[in-house]
């Protein structure tokens, strides 16, 4: 290396000493270390938050279609191995969430590359179909194209029944796209259909994708490095606001059943993988045996789910309130109590400080000096960690303390 | 809003303003105070444009109100910019209650940009349209017409009739006050006219004297062939603003700049003559016209004064304005009469012919050539000065309708007449080889090298004189190019939060050789691949658009050919596809508009164009259409052409400037000019790369604009295409994270208003000294004192 570039360090540094110094210029913290995942974590909050604000009724039963670049350019190393081992594994862990999340929602995974489009693996896989059919995934020759990946999924979005709510999610790669017709009337075809699409490049920010998610209030965003990859997969986890479509807006039925779950003692073959099973979910239609719910009956297209699901989906309509940031709460509490008489604020005041307060979540003790990282639920005035709220909201969603 | 700057109230038509922008109308405001002239730089896409019009309209309605406002452009485009700018301006100024809307803005431009006669707008050529238009408003044909019984109405007449309706509308038009108050872009100026059936261009050209501010191309300011016939009548309470005039020494000497050849000189001769049969025809039909032009030669030219509105159609160049002094207005003998004049101006062309057939350089001083020309042709000074006016006389007189014909002609009248009236700052080149070493084709050039010339009355005769532009760097330059003493020049930064600038030196190819547009190593095959593979590697990281700008056209298509025999055309059309620019206009249009929309779906594009084309002066890379520019080589003028050496000579001589010191001033200004073409706003974001060895040294750098030197840090200087890429890659993840210009960095109301309470404490000056305070403090402590 030149003499000249010797401050400049190792390429894998630049990340981390960028983060550092950007802390350090900006308050004087000591514990460098944990600060750099802190503040991470604390925009992670703040996009949460965010996301929150609108209470709107979010959609309950979502087909998600998840389109991956295989171009050449996914071979990059900038990630380590390569961006598609990177992808892949992080998929996989996506999908696995997804179905946690989202119990009665489906995904489809397709991949692009060569200049044309194709499904990797269809809505009715199980979650370890999707991550077998993903392994298998492979670089092919050529560039992406967009449209392709759009028209595909959109031919696939014509079965779906109406009441469910359409997403794209698109992996990509390249620094461009190889389109066969005019991709602005795909995008007016989106719109019309109420499809959002959420691109996450591992580039930069290419104009038309940008393009593509604004026109469909979908996300845009550039993944930095790998963990910053992963939690703008997370992102999408969450079910978000249901784009307003007008013959949407209308009560629909959706027809379900709810299976009895059968434990027998001989193995019956279930309809679905046609494996041995001992426990089996049996469909209230057609009696026929099913290894796992939430599915697909096989053989009558009836869905089945339990209740339980059920109310898991239909939790995110009602979400935690957002916690507060514990210094805004100090100050409320001042100035609430100005308006009564002035010794009060004294005492309360004194009484807000101490040097630790543990979470009433895992019970950590954190330090008030960084009380940007400390949150308050706003109904039950519970302190939380920074770890315990974005778990609260992004997985329980519930706060423990209220119920 | 609404905010003060000192005692000033100031309408801004945003809620929030940069700070750059608060320290630019400040220094603004402290060049209108006083009488002068200023250089202000300001990078691109900072807003500059409204600033500059929110404070002067401020300034003029609140404390001149006689004051015009002259905004001088070098685009049509840049211009209908302005105006947009205005009009939300004074949709604020109304909302603010500070203004009733008695205020007039006018824009003006070609007739070929104005002209809304149905068949005469169809054509493209502005020489053309001006030759139509001319036809069809010629004064005799009109005034056959009257003789007739009348002119026809105004209904009657068509689109192929040989008048124009609209014309015939402005002439009979009487009302007096038909443009009041507004703002008209050239859309609503077309649109008034084709309401009122009256021609636009002689309406702006009539209220240009009654608008409160003026935008216009500034080659009507300082091109002395049109200016007379613009400029010549605002008073001197004007306040004059250059936008965008980094290139204004340059304008100003192509203005004033005559290129001669021998195809010329022989329509000139043919004009000649078909003029001498003309006249004779004319005599022997036994017009009186002649003899009268003659009689009324003899009173005076001026005294032979036309209306006001036909003054306005006679194009009449004035070269006595720029000297600034008063000719005696008679027209000299020797030329009254028209067989006289034709035969004076034959013998100066045949002078010049003569000249051309010498076969070797030569570079000859203007009194010289003027001193040969009286010994061997008897051809006066005098009667040089007015040839111009003569002619026009005559062909007027002639009713000669299309004058373009007489271009030729009326191009050696006007050597002649520049000839005579100009000495200092001026040689005449005449190059028998001018494009090559090989194609004679002589040439004679009447080369200006003073730029200072053309500008030099607008300085002493306006009151404040503003030039602004991006990068106008170094100022003091400029100053000394265009030989005035600005009161204020300043250079203010670009307020961004994150580093959207990023310029990069790349001085290496991955091989660690060193890359450079060298004349010696144009066709060394190493740097030419280092090229090649710093540009595709770059159109693998960069998304979208990039720019990349040569030296020359010559070095351009010598690279491509050589590129494409590498293959390394070919890797780049892997990630974007190519344009190039040419030397056709139109052909170039084409391109940059399918490059936008390469650009915009997403199959990207790459832009090959010269650092001092058409694209690099004019055309914005706005957003993603320029994510990146490269300049390839240091973009020097072509230092073996005469006028350049002609050029040096002169600055050296009468400036005290260095040959190099201009050379790479020139060039540095270029690249700068070449770099501002992609960050046009505060969203946008560039990489910057200068790809040659010679920009690492510190005499490139520091001619380089504050705004680009300061972001160019020492680490990014000198490194190599592949760490360049490296950079490149994480530049554009930082760079695609989403981004909000922090509030806090905006001046809002507040901020505006305790920066006002600063500027005043600090302007004041210190009321009491010393002594006095402590004796002002004895008071207070005896007054205490005494209470108990």
């Amino acid at each position: 290396m030149d003499s000249e570039n010797e401050g400049e360090g190792y390429a894998w540094e630049v990340g981390i000493k960028k983060d550092v110094i950007d802390m350090l210029t900006k308050e004087e913290n000591i514990n460098i270390a944990s600060d750099v995942d802190m503040v991470r974590k604390f925009e992670r909050k703040q996009y949460m938050d965010k996301m929150k604000a609108n209470s709107q009724t979010k959609s309950m039963i979502r087909y998600l279609s998840i389109v991956i670049d295989l171009s050449s350019s996914m071979k990059n190393t900038d990630m380590k191995p390569t961006r598609l081992a990177v992808t892949k594994v992080h998929l996989m862990k996506f999908i696995a969430n997804y179905f946690d999340q989202n119990p009665l929602s489906l995904v489809s995974v397709l991949g692009t590359g060569n200049g044309r489009a194709n499904l990797i693996s269809d809505y009715f896989s199980s979650p370890n179909d999707h991550c077998d059919k993903l392994k298998e995934a492979e670089v092919q020759e050529g560039d992406p194209s967009v449209q392709n990946a759009l028209e595909l999924s959109m031919a696939q979005f014509k079965e779906v029944p109406r009441y469910a709510f359409k997403e794209v999610l698109i992996i990509y790669s390249s620094m461009i796209t190889c389109d066969p017709g005019n991709v602005f009337e795909t995008i007016d075809l989106l719109k019309e259909n109420g499809i959002r699409v959420s691109i996450i490049s591992l580039s930069a920010a290419v104009f038309i994708l940008q393009k593509i998610c604004s026109e469909t209030s979908g996300e845009f965003s550039v993944a930095k490095d790998n963990t910053h990859f992963e939690e703008l997969l997370q992102r999408n986890l969450l079910p978000k606001v249901s784009l307003s479509i007008s013959e949407e807006k209308d009560t629909l039925l959706v027809k379900m059943g709810f299976p009895k779950k059968n434990i027998v003692s001989q193995p019956v073959i279930c309809s679905c993988h046609k494996l041995l099973n001992c426990v089996v979910f049996e469909c209230p239609k057609c009696k026929s045996y099913q290894c796992d719910v939430p599915s697909f009956c096989k053989v009558c297209g009836l869905m089945l789910a339990s209740s339980a699901h059920l109310t898991r989906t239909a939790q995110h309509n009602n979400p935690v309130d957002n916690f507060k940031i514990a210094d805004d709460l100090s100050d409320t509490k001042i100035t609430f109590h100005k308006e009564g008489d002035g010794d009060h604020i004294m005492i309360e005041n004194q009484e807000i400080p101490p040097d630790f307060i543990t979470c009433k979540g895992c019970e950590k003790q954190c330090n008030t000096k960084d009380f940007k990282y400390i949150s308050i639920c706003p109904k039950c005035n519970s302190y939380f960690c920074l770890d315990c709220d974005i778990f609260i909201h992004e997985t329980l969603l519930s706060c423990p303390m209220c119920d | 809003m609404r905010f003060f700057i000192d005692d000033l109230p100031v309408v801004f038509p945003y809620p929030t303003v940069y700070p750059e922008q608060y320290k630019y109308m400040c220094s603004l405001k402290e060049t209108l105070d006083g009488e002068g002239h200023a250089i202000l730089e300001m990078p691109t896409g900072t807003g500059k444009t409204v600033s500059l019009l929110s404070l002067i309209v401020s300034y003029i309605r609140e404390k001149m109100p006689n004051f015009k406002l002259i905004y001088c452009t070098r685009t049509v485009v840049e211009m209908e910019k302005v105006l947009e700018e205005l009009k939300g301006l004074m949709d604020a100024r109304l909302e603010e209650g500070k203004d009733s809307d008695d205020l007039l803005a006018l824009c003006l431009s070609t007739r070929r940009n104005l002209c809304i006669h149905k068949e005469v707008k169809k054509e493209v050529e502005r020489t053309t349209v001006d030759r139509l238009c001319r036809i069809k408003t010629a004064e005799w044909v009109r005034n056959d017409y009257e003789m007739r019984g009348g002119l026809p109405d105004i209904e009657d007449i068509g689109n192929d009739h040989d008048l124009c309706r609209y014309y015939e509308g402005y002439m009979k038009s009487t009302d007096d006050v038909l443009l009041k108050t507004g703002i008209y872009t050239l859309e609503d100026l077309k649109e008034f006219g084709e309401q009122r059936n009256i021609c636009p261009y002689y309406l702006v050209r009539q209220y240009l004297y009654r608008a409160n501010i003026i935008v216009f191309n500034y080659a009507y300011m300082i091109d002395p062939k049109i200016s007379a016939a613009v400029s010549s009548e605002l008073n001197k309470d004007c306040i004059v603003v250059f936008d965008e005039c980094h290139n204004m020494d340059n304008a100003c000497i192509e203005g004033l700049t005559l290129h001669i050849d021998k195809k010329m000189l022989q329509l000139a001769v043919k004009n000649i003559e078909k003029l001498k049969t003309l006249v004779d025809e004319s005599k022997k039909k036994g017009s009186r016209r002649l003899q009268s032009e003659y009689n009324q030669l003899l009173k005076s030219l001026s005294e032979s004064s036309l209306n006001d509105k036909k003054k306005i159609r006679n194009d009449v160049i004035d070269f006595k304005r720029a000297e600034g002094k008063t000719l005696e207005s008679v027209m000299p003998g020797n030329i009254r009469k028209a067989d006289h004049f034709l035969a004076f101006v034959r013998r100066v062309v045949m002078f010049v012919k003569e000249q051309l057939t010498k076969n070797e350089l030569m570079i000859i001083h203007p009194s010289n050539f003027m001193f040969k020309l009286q010994f061997e042709q008897y051809c006066d000074e005098r009667g040089l000065k007015f040839a111009h006016d003569r002619l026009n006389s005559l062909l007027n007189t002639l009713e000669i309708i299309d004058v373009e014909e007489y271009s030729p002609l009326k191009l050696i009248v006007d050597f002649g007449s520049m000839l005579a009236e100009y000495e200092d700052g001026f040689s005449i080149i005449i190059d028998p080889y001018p494009e090559d070493d090989l194609i004679l084709d002589p040439k004679l050039i009447f080369y200006c090298m003073d730029a200072s010339i053309a500008v030099k009355p607008l300085f002493a005769k306006y009151r404040n004189v503003i030039l602004t532009s991006g990068t106008i760097s170094p100022l003091p330059t400029y100053a000394k190019l265009l030989d005035f003493k600005p009161v204020i020049m300043r250079s203010f930064g670009n307020t961004l939060p994150r580093n959207a600038i990023y310029p990069l030196i790349v001085n290496k190819g991955t091989d660690q050789l060193q890359i450079s547009s060298k004349f010696d190593d144009r066709d060394d095959s190493a740097i030419l691949r280092n090229y090649g593979a710093l540009l595709s590697e770059l159109c693998a990281t960069v998304p979208d658009g990039i720019v990349c700008f040569f030296p020359s056209y010559r070095y351009m298509e010598n690279i491509i050919c050589k590129w494409d025999d590498m293959g390394i055309m070919q890797k780049i059309l892997e990630h974007k596809l190519i344009y190039v620019e040419t030397k056709d206009l139109n052909n170039s249009v084409i391109a940059l508009e399918n490059f936008r929309k390469s650009c915009d779906c997403g199959r990207g594009a790459i832009f090959l164009s010269i650092a001092r084309g058409k694209v690099a002066e004019g055309v914005d890379f706005q957003g993603h259409y320029g994510r990146c520019v490269v300049v390839i080589g240091i973009p020097f003028q072509y230092t073996l052409s005469r006028t350049l050496k002609c050029r040096l000579e002169f600055l050296k001589k009468k400036m005290d400037m260095d040959d190099s010191d201009f050379l790479i001033f020139d060039a540095m200004r270029q690249t700068a000019q070449c770099m501002g073409r992609v960050i046009r706003n505060k969203q946008d974001y560039g990489l910057m790369v200068f790809a040659d060895k010679r920009y690492a040294r510190k005499d490139k750098i520091s001619k380089l604009p504050q705004w680009i030197q300061d972001k160019i840090e020492k680490k990014n200087t000198g490194i190599s295409t592949d760490m360049g890429v490296q950079i490149a890659k994480s530049f554009f993840k930082d760079m695609s994270q989403p981004f909000e210009f922090p509030k806090d960095l905006l001046y809002d109301n507040e901020t505006l208003e305790e920066l006002n309470q600063k500027r005043q404490e600090e302007a004041k000056p210190p009321l009491v000294d010393l002594e006095g305070e402590s004796d002002d403090e004895n008071i207070i402590k005896i007054s205490l004192a005494d209470l108990p």
